[in-house]
């Protein structure tokens, strides 16, 4: 247990704690708003967005290491190739469980083992290291912090406006949340829905392939790594209120700010359980979530 | 001759035309279902005799699995609740029953306290949780990934209270005896074992039968087609989702309890994730809302992955990931809806078969 | 031999003798699942198989979940040591061949038990080899002990005070820490300094080796400042490295195992820590760093009875013979000297009984030793436990083992009755 004292306080120390709690908010918020868009607006439970997750660190560890060409084509590309998986989980599988949304959470957990084993065969389950592309720090006067970590904050945050902004303010967004949220508009907008439906999923998908790959880097590429990824990332979405998008904000800085913060004062294990019994009681009490029942 | 169309498998009394499906014993028909059950139940009273003795401690295990396997299905395939963390009360009531053996002792008296503990614990817990989350109107995703979370932290907590359940090492508990409080007491092991597991399956089946059977079960089932119909019909249905959910909490605390009897040693995996999710593919692939079809399915796939996982070059989990998703797809109803619909039409075949015969004027 | 920095084989994890051997059992296991109707005693039947056809080793290792590098080093040189000891004409008086089944327990001892099960009542394994983990041995044990089948042990553990330290069908060819430990500890303070921060995994053989080092460390004069542990198969060290950071130690006594090692280094790298203190591993090595960064290991210190770095032709030999049978997927490591010596040591045991019988190799066992072998000194004196060198070690940029200091061979006090 590790007790501060907050009088006489370590600056630094709290600095780095605050841009560490920041910038794990930063990479759920990415990898929730990935299933918002999934799970809040098509209603769709992927179990496999772990798998994705994964997939996504995997595809940048083998940029960087395996065929060498490194670490930036492999960030680039992540989004992409995971958007491919999405689309053809979507199109081979859930397109026709649309009427029994409740299946969809087993064939999902089906392609997370199928997708966790093939790259268990296909690279060995040994865990990889990806290597740091942005080595260094940056003096930030209060203390010195990654330079890797800080642009992916950025990063993460541009995206995440730039995604908000999409679906809330152009004319293609806002199309596409109101044939999503009610299929009947498709016809009379003259808009394909699945076209929709597969658009969105391939976009959700590829939002969390970038956030692994984004965490590649600090972390260790392993086959199940994206494990507590689609847990908190669907506590995230359910905290702030599945349905809305800007949800995930709120949602992304309790349960991933409480959990690190936690992790660092208490356990990891005590730290989410806490998280855990937090997200139930509140979404006993208010089951829409925090900026949800429009 | 055509025979009275009315009971079909009597039909089979035309002469040249025989079911493959049905079986005459003492002059009286079994439909096809009743024969392939004795036929299931004959092959596990008979199993010591045929198979080895380790394939008999597999098949023990199975059978408690299945035990398992069907409170699912009554929380499952009846009442279409679907909960990615049953394990952990599986798992609940075999640490419960493990931590007695290994802190108490191991005679009758504490075998029989722990088996109680072990169901009754479980299912109160299941009461209240289920209580907690369904007054308050949670919708189903929002269970299904609340239960997902609590297997998770369920295992993790069994990994770091180690003073307790000695943590990832696993706790090794020592035979248990049956018997009589202070007058007798043996250990029970190997085949005398895999009859008691057999005996407490059947009846465990009967029990969910009667359950399935009763009106509350209808309610049940009625409460998984329409939800708002049920509630619009008057009943209760939180209560009844409730009730259930405790009940089978309750079973699959007990099939943990055997669990330890049969295996004597237990760790966190057994609580978790990835134990809660292999249960709903056994009742998936063997068929919802069939009890049997959680027999079938747990039997048979613990089979398999026991005899032939080692063998293949590719992961017993990627076959099953992708019988997983063949199985939603294509055959939702699993094994036993398969075996129906082959039946259906076989009988739809006879059923011309036999109408062609009563116009042939030589009959 | 050339230093790996992440650069994987396209290999799976089985090697190519399991390959072949899980698809004999296969066979056999559908031949007689099939045949279940009318074969009775045709499947399986208890563990040691006749005396004529091959000997079967029953490999139970971890050999996923990031402990292959060792589980795989493990069964190299098991097949190694076995293939020389055929092409010399085989095992015991019959000349019988040895080979392999292998499973894999996931690290996880519910399963290691069900394996331990499956390789002696289905594969009629003669003898036992494995694990890797002290809670899956642990698991297993008794296992050995009920159906009366040496299991042989090759990995360095928490010693006298394991659970199924004086079970008579455990043979223990890895170190303990009265010879890995005890010398150690006491080395590191006068080189290093003596606040210890200690951070483990969360199972048995991380709390005992700490249970064991404290008071050895405060005789040293030194002192902890830190006890933590984690959970086995933990990759995210950001807030225990700023927790470490903040006690200020002179060294972190880390007894991580699976991928855990790799991520803190990796860690301790990107955060900027490195230098602050000496990291020493117990179980850091080539074996669970192969996927490492060369420069986050460098300056790493570790100790155990075998360094592929020994200096003696025994040795050199046989790493040869190893990277030439197997190449470099799979690195030599401090597990493969000890595995490579359970199964010279179970060819000296078969010789002086004449017989392969499991009870035979029992009896025999406890009796034997090589003065000279690839892994220096190595003989069972007490305890089923075998008596070995210890060296320190450190990794140096090219990620191979530099040794520091040689500590000298240890027999472990007498302390079961009866063994």
């Amino acid at each position: 247990m590790n007790c501060l004292l907050l009088a006489g306080v370590d600056t630094e120390l709290v600095a780095s704690l605050a841009l560490n709690a920041l910038s794990s908010i930063l990479i759920l918020a990415l990898s929730a708003l990935g299933l918002a868009v999934i799970y809040g607006f098509i209603g769709v439970i992927n179990l496999a967005h772990g798998a994705y997750f994964t997939v996504g660190a995997y595809v940048v560890w083998l940029t960087s290491t395996e065929l060498g060409i490194g670490f930036w084509p492999g960030f680039l590309l992540a989004p992409l190739v995971v958007a491919v998986v999405g689309l053809l989980t979507e199109v081979l599988i859930i397109q026709h469980l649309y009427e029994r949304l409740l299946d969809t959470i087993l064939a999902t957990w089906g392609v997370a083992l199928a997708i966790g084993e093939a790259i268990k065969l296909l690279f060995n389950a040994q865990s990889k290291e990806v290597g740091n592309p942005l080595p260094g720090s940056v003096d930030l006067v209060v203390t010195t912090y990654s330079t890797y970590r800080l642009f992916l904050m950025g990063v993460a945050a541009v995206v995440i406006t730039v995604v908000f902004v999409l679906f809330t303010r152009t004319d293609a967004g806002v199309r596409l949340r109101a044939v999503i949220q009610d299929p009947t508009q498709a016809s009379l907008l003259g808009l394909n829905e699945t076209r929709m439906y597969q658009f969105s999923f391939a976009f959700g998908s590829a939002l969390v392939g970038l956030a692994g790959a984004a965490v590649a880097p600090l972390t260790t590429v392993e086959p199940n790594m994206g494990i507590s990824y689609l847990v908190q990332s669907f506590f995230a979405v359910i905290l702030g209120g599945a349905g809305t998008l800007i949800g995930i904000v709120p949602g992304s800085v309790i349960v991933a700010g409480f959990s690190n913060v936690g992790t660092f004062f208490i356990s990891p294990v005590v730290a989410q359980t806490l998280v855990f019994l937090l997200v139930v009681a509140l979404i006993v009490v208010r089951p829409e979530g925090l900026l949800g029942g429009q | 001759m055509g025979g009275d169309e009315s009971t079909t498998e009597r039909a089979v009394g035309a002469p040249g035309v025989a079911s493959p499906l049905s079986v005459s014993v003492a002059g009286r028909e079994l439909s096809g279902t009743t024969a392939l059950a004795a036929l299931g139940v004959g092959f596990l009273l008979f199993a010591p005799a045929i198979l080895a003795d380790y394939l008999i401690q597999i098949l023990t295990l199975s059978l408690i699995f299945a035990l398992f396997a069907i409170s699912v299905d009554l929380l499952w395939g009846y009442t279409g609740i679907l909960t990615f963390g049953h394990a952990v009360f599986l798992g609940g009531g075999a640490y419960l029953m493990g931590t007695l053996l290994e802190a108490v002792g191991t005679g009758p008296a504490i075998v029989y306290a722990g088996l109680a503990a072990g169901t009754v614990l479980p299912g109160l817990l299941g009461l209240v949780v289920a209580g907690v989350l369904f007054s308050r109107g949670i919708s189903e995703d929002y269970f299904t990934i609340i239960t997902l979370a609590l297997a998770i932290i369920a295992e993790q907590i069994a990994v770091s209270w180690s003073s307790v359940t000695n943590g990832a090492n696993g706790l090794l508990v020592p035979p248990a005896r049956v018997g009589i409080p202070g007058v007798v007491a043996t250990e029970l092991t190997g085949v005398p074992f895999y009859y008691l597991c057999v005996g407490v399956l059947l009846a465990g089946y009967l029990v969910a039968r009667r359950i399935v059977d009763s009106p509350f079960g209808r309610a049940l089932v009625a409460i998984n087609e329409n939800e708002t119909k049920a509630t619009a019909l008057g009943y209760d249905t939180e209560k009844y989702k409730t009730l259930v959910f405790g009940v089978s909490s309750g079973m699959a605390g007990f099939a943990g309890t055997l669990y330890v009897l049969s295996e004597r040693f237990i760790s966190p995996p057994l609580l978790g994730f990835v134990q809660s999710t292999d249960v709903l593919i056994w009742v998936l692939v063997g068929g919802r809302g069939t009890l049997v079809g959680g027999i079938l399915g747990t039997i048979s796939l613990r089979f398999f992955e026991n005899t032939i996982s080692g063998a293949l070059a590719f992961s017993w989990i990627l076959v099953l990931g992708i019988v997983l998703i063949l199985i939603v797809l294509l055959f939702p109803e699993g094994l036993v809806g398969v075996v129906e619909v082959a039946r259906e039409r076989l009988r739809d075949r006879r059923d011309d078969e036999a109408t062609d015969h009563s116009s042939d004027p030589d009959l | 031999m050339t230093a790996h920095s992440g650069s994987s084989s396209e290999r799976s994890d089985e090697t190519r003798a399991t390959r072949s051997v899980n698809r004999r059992r296969f066979l056999r296991a559908a031949g007689g699942g099939l045949a279940a109707t009318g074969l009775a005693g045709c499947l399986g039947g208890g563990g040691g198989g006749d005396s004529q056809g091959a000997f079967t080793v029953g490999a139970n290792l971890a050999l996923s979940q990031g402990w292959s590098p060792w589980g795989n080093t493990i069964l190299n040189a098991a097949e190694l040591a076995a293939q020389e000891i055929n092409d010399n004409g085989g095992l015991g008086p019959n000349g019988r061949e040895i080979e392999f089944v292998v499973e894999d327990n996931q690290v996880d001892p519910s399963t290691a038990r069900t394996k331990a099960e499956q390789l002696i009542q289905q594969d009629d394994a003669d003898i036992l080899l494995g694990t890797i983990s002290s809670s899956t041995r642990v698991a297993v044990s008794p296992v050995a002990a009920q159906n009366e089948i040496p299991l042989l042990y090759s990995v360095q553990y928490e010693g006298q005070v394991a659970e199924d330290y004086c079970n008579e069908w455990l043979f223990k060819t890895g170190g303990v820490p009265v010879q890995t430990v005890e010398p150690f500890v006491p080395w590191l303070v006068d080189e290093y300094g003596g606040q210890f921060y200690m951070l483990g995994s969360d199972y048995n053989w991380p709390h005992r080796i700490n249970e064991v080092a404290k008071p050895i460390l405060q005789d040293a004069g030194g002192e902890v400042v830190g006890e933590e542990y984690v959970q086995l198969g933990t990759t995210d060290f950001s807030s225990i490295i700023e927790r470490v950071s903040q006690a200020d130690p002179d060294v972190l006594f880390m007894t991580l195992t699976g991928p855990s090692p790799t991520a803190i280094q990796s860690q301790m790298t990107n955060q900027d820590v490195r230098g602050q203190w000496t990291d020493v591993g117990l179980a850091h090595g080539q074996g669970s760093l192969s996927g490492a960064d060369p420069a986050t290991v460098e300056g790493v210190i570790t100790c155990h009875n075998y360094a592929e770095t020994m200096q003696n032709d025994l040795n050199q030999t046989m790493i040869e013979r190893y990277y030439g049978e197997f190449g470099d997927d799979v690195l030599v490591n401090y597990m493969t000297g000890p595995a490579y010596i359970s199964i010279k040591l179970l060819e000296q045991a078969v010789e002086a009984a004449g017989d392969t019988s499991p009870a035979a190799i029992k009896e025999a066992l406890p009796e034997t030793g090589l003065d000279d072998s690839a892994v220096g000194t190595a003989r069972f004196e007490n305890d089923h436990q075998l008596t070995n060198d210890a060296v320190a070690k450190r990794m140096t940029a090219e990620k191979t083992h530099e040794v520091v200091e040689t500590f000298d061979p240890v027999a472990p006090d007498d302390g079961c009755d009866p063994i």
